[in-house]
């Protein structure tokens, strides 16, 4: 099986190694702007490059983004200024430097990756920690992501000095190897003299990775994409199967975090071939057919497509899951599932592996503290904590039950939600999941939703344990 | 910076050790019992089909994330003997799984002894010697925290007597204060009670109540059928498991009634451990025994938190821990 691995990055290497002992045949494309056309679909791609056509069954995208100091570089008719980058930014390096106070700089002119706050005050609580004044100028301090709190509260601890600024200003002395910083908040000015100062970076576009995004229908979620001229400062996923995508935001992880995201990807990619050689799908009666197109507006894969030649929708195989939302709501009666024989098979083998969406603030608790029991009822048991009930879809859900037999939620009981009312969302999306799948003549008993507390571990386990 | 002596690993003490673990700082916890926990350990989530406001929550996987940390260290099976030193620079002598120890260089000591619960055969309410139908709070606390999804009990009790106030308001349990919480964990067993088994009649002796939640809380478990009578004392017949006498406001005469079983809410009461040490840390003892400050903290570097200082509810007793151990933190970052 061929799978091209397009980009240059750190973690190309790393893939293709994977792939190769994984027993794959990896191509590597180096050269992003070599990539002009994509047919095909999953299974049976062909890539047009300029030297040549490629047929491929995969597609892995892992391209390193441009970046660039956001200050002290490209400024308009002045000389670059030697700040220090961010990323490169070494703290035994800095720690040998003059006795002089290190700062800081987060500037973005747009919105910043999130990864680079915490990116930033971890260094600066490792320079802080040997003793060295630290100075962190910023415009606001974002913790909302996981984590980042604690670190802001610890790198306080430590002593960095968080300062919120409005106007700024610096001149370098290129004599005395030094800056003096103007710094303002509006009500009060600040002067500071620095030999270190620690530029934070910005994303820059990059055209190859524009060109590679329409290529092959890389998509950004909400922050990724700069609105003027559709420029993708670093795509992250894909709506097309048998495509994966490498994101820029994957590329700070290193060691044993950089192998599990290695490995999820290959494991993707093997998901895919399985998909390809056995799985159900929806066929359409082209004599039922109305052409009214409800079943290409519901379709939340794409799979369904008109057909020219005998004025019927057609649908493609290779795109569709079989979750049945199609049969649903087809007013003609056209489509129905085609249940394949392998399927039945490899779905008897499944036998006993649940699936656990649990809220981590009660479900992930109780669950976690009845593990090995559960383990004898079940093969295998995967636990999904999400930050609240609410952020489940029914998408997750249904997808899950692709490859799950059981699927269990498990969320906050009502008034205790941390997030007001996140429970019964999620009670909401499976009652949802659950209309689907009996519209669609499936079974729904596979589904269940607990309402519990984290000190109620032996409530899960009677749930569980009258599913199996 | 010298480490922190935290002595009892209940809920507050082990609060306390993980906030000052998370800021860097080297926590010893000395437990008396095999392992920490203390009371709150077995204690069982109070929610019916909704959330009651128990507090157990906050608890999480404290345990774990304690006993896992890597700047705190767990003596269990260990007592305090002795502090010796200055503030700044204690030192303790512990009895403890390897005989007598000496710990050196603490900067300050936290002192989360906890409580003691009313023995309820010690009382002179008592005048069968049959407890099989009796259970205390601590019992129907555990009752919760393994309760299944059909219930607490494998057959569905008919009916059910709480009686309030035992071993607190009392001036022979040389307790004449309020406890605070029993109040509140009965009425919520109660209301857990009738989530599972609605046919269940469920009778409150009191002596008066403690406001548990905003808005008209007791009307509200009026309405669930939960009856309010206010007698006390009460009697057990004897001989009778499960039989109490009682006298009814407005009733004539003396009643006997027939529970299948009777739960007692137990109060509060100082540790057994609360003399000895006042003495060595040198704090003092109110009127009912609990410990106090004769000089503040941030002075002797000795700490008071949690029940030791008073009865407290499971969300008083963690954001006190909490307030302490940020307390020390900022004693030395200052």
């Amino acid at each position: 099986m061929n799978i091209a691995i397009v980009g240059k990055s750190g973690v190309n290497k790393l893939l293709y190694d994977q792939f190769l002992a994984e027993g794959y045949t990896p191509i590597l494309i180096e050269n992003v702007n070599e990539v002009v056309a994509l047919h095909g679909e999953v299974g049976a791609f062909s890539i047009c490059t300029l030297q040549g056509t490629l047929e491929v069954s995969c597609i892995v995208f892992a391209e390193q983004a441009k970046t660039s100091k956001s200050y002290g570089e490209n400024q308009e008719g002045q000389t670059p200024l030697p700040t220090i980058s961010l990323l490169e930014a070494n703290y035994n390096r800095l720690c040998e430097k003059k006795n002089m106070p290190i700062v800081f700089l987060m500037d973005y002119p747009t919105e910043s990756p999130a990864f680079m706050t915490r990116i930033a005050i971890a260094k600066a609580l490792k320079i802080a920690g040997k003793r060295r004044t630290v100075i962190y100028l910023t415009r606001f301090v974002r913790t909302a992501e996981k984590g980042l709190e604690n670190l802001y509260s610890q790198a306080r601890i430590a002593g960095v000095v968080f300062v919120k600024y409005n106007k700024f200003s610096a001149e370098y002395n290129w004599e005395a190897d030094m800056f003096t910083l103007q710094i303002s908040d509006g009500y009060e000015d600040l002067t500071l003299n620095t030999s270190a100062l620690i530029s934070s970076d910005k994303i820059m576009i990059n055209e190859s990775i524009d060109k590679a995004a329409s290529v092959l229908k890389l998509k950004s979620v909400q922050g990724g994409v700069i609105d003027n001229n559709r420029s993708f400062l670093f795509p992250d996923y894909t709506n097309r199967k048998g495509i994966h995508v490498f994101s820029y935001a994957d590329n700070e992880f290193q060691g044993e975090e950089l192998a599990l995201r290695i490995k999820s990807i290959v494991s993707n990619v093997k998901n895919d071939f399985n998909h390809l050689t056995n799985h159900p799908y929806a066929q359409v009666d082209p004599t039922k057919c109305t052409v009214c197109y409800t079943c290409y507006r519901v379709c939340p894969h794409a799979a369904m497509v008109l057909d020219n030649e005998i004025s019927a929708m057609k649908n493609l195989q290779n795109n569709c899951y079989a979750c049945g939302i199609c049969v649903s709501v087809c007013p003609a009666g056209a489509i129905s599932i085609i249940k394949n024989d392998k399927v039945e098979k490899s779905s008897s083998n499944k036998t006993g592996k649940l699936k656990i969406f649990c809220c981590e603030n009660s479900g992930e608790i109780a669950i976690r503290k009845l593990y090995n029991q559960l383990l004898n009822d079940f093969e295998s048991i995967d636990i999904t904590a999400i930050v609240c009930g609410g952020d489940l879809s029914a998408a997750m859900i249904l997808s899950a039950l692709q490859d799950y037999t059981k699927v269990l939620v498990a969320v906050c009981i009502d008034e205790a939600c941390q997030h007001f009312e996140g429970n019964q969302r999620a009670v909401k999306q499976v009652e949802r999941v659950k209309g689907m799948l009996d519209a669609a003549g499936m079974d729904t008993a596979n589904i269940e939703v607990v309402k519990l507390s984290n000190a109620m571990p032996q409530v899960v386990f009677d749930y569980i344990s009258s599913m199996v | 910076m010298g480490s922190v002596l935290v002595i009892g690993g209940g809920l507050a003490g082990c609060t306390a050790a993980i906030e000052l673990a998370e800021n860097n700082r080297e926590v010893i916890i000395v437990e008396k019992s095999a392992a920490i926990g203390g009371a709150v350990r077995y204690y069982g989530c109070l929610a019916t089909d909704r959330c009651n406001h128990c507090g157990l929550c906050l608890v999480g996987e404290l345990w774990k994330r304690v006993e896992e940390h890597e700047n705190i260290t767990i003596l269990n099976n260990s007592q305090i003997k002795d502090i010796l030193g200055t503030k700044g620079s204690y030192k303790a002598v512990l009895k403890s799984e390897k005989g007598i120890e000496r710990v050196c260089d603490i900067a300050a000591v936290i002192v989360s002894i906890g409580f003691d619960q009313v023995d309820a055969k010690l009382t002179g309410s008592f005048e069968s010697g049959d407890f099989n139908n009796v259970f205390t709070g601590k019992q129907m606390d555990q009752l919760c925290a393994n309760r299944s999804r059909d219930g607490l009990f494998k057959q569905a009790p008919h009916s059910v007597a709480f009686i309030q106030c035992y071993g607190s308001r009392d001036i022979k349990q040389k307790a004449a204060y309020c406890s605070r919480v029993c109040c509140n964990y009965s009425t919520k067993v109660a209301k857990v009670l009738k989530n599972y088994y609605p046919e269940v009649r469920i009778v409150f002796f009191y002596m008066d109540l403690q406001q548990v939640e905003k808005g008209e809380y007791f009307e509200s478990l009026s309405k669930l059928g939960i009856e309010f009578i206010r007698c006390r004392p009460v009697r057990f017949k004897p001989n009778s498991p499960g039989t109490i006498i009682y006298e009814r406001p407005g009733f004539k005469g003396i009643i006997e009634e027939k529970f299948d079983f009777i739960v007692l809410s137990e109060g509060i009461h100082p540790s057994s451990d609360a003399d000895m040490i006042a003495e060595i840390c040198n704090l003092g003892l109110d009127g009912a025994g609990f410990l106090k400050y004769i000089a503040s903290g941030d002075t002797t570097g000795i700490y008071i938190t949690g029940c030791a200082s008073g009865p407290k509810k499971i969300e008083e007793s963690y954001a006190d821990a909490l307030q302490t151990a940020r307390e020390i933190v900022a004693a030395v970052t200052t």
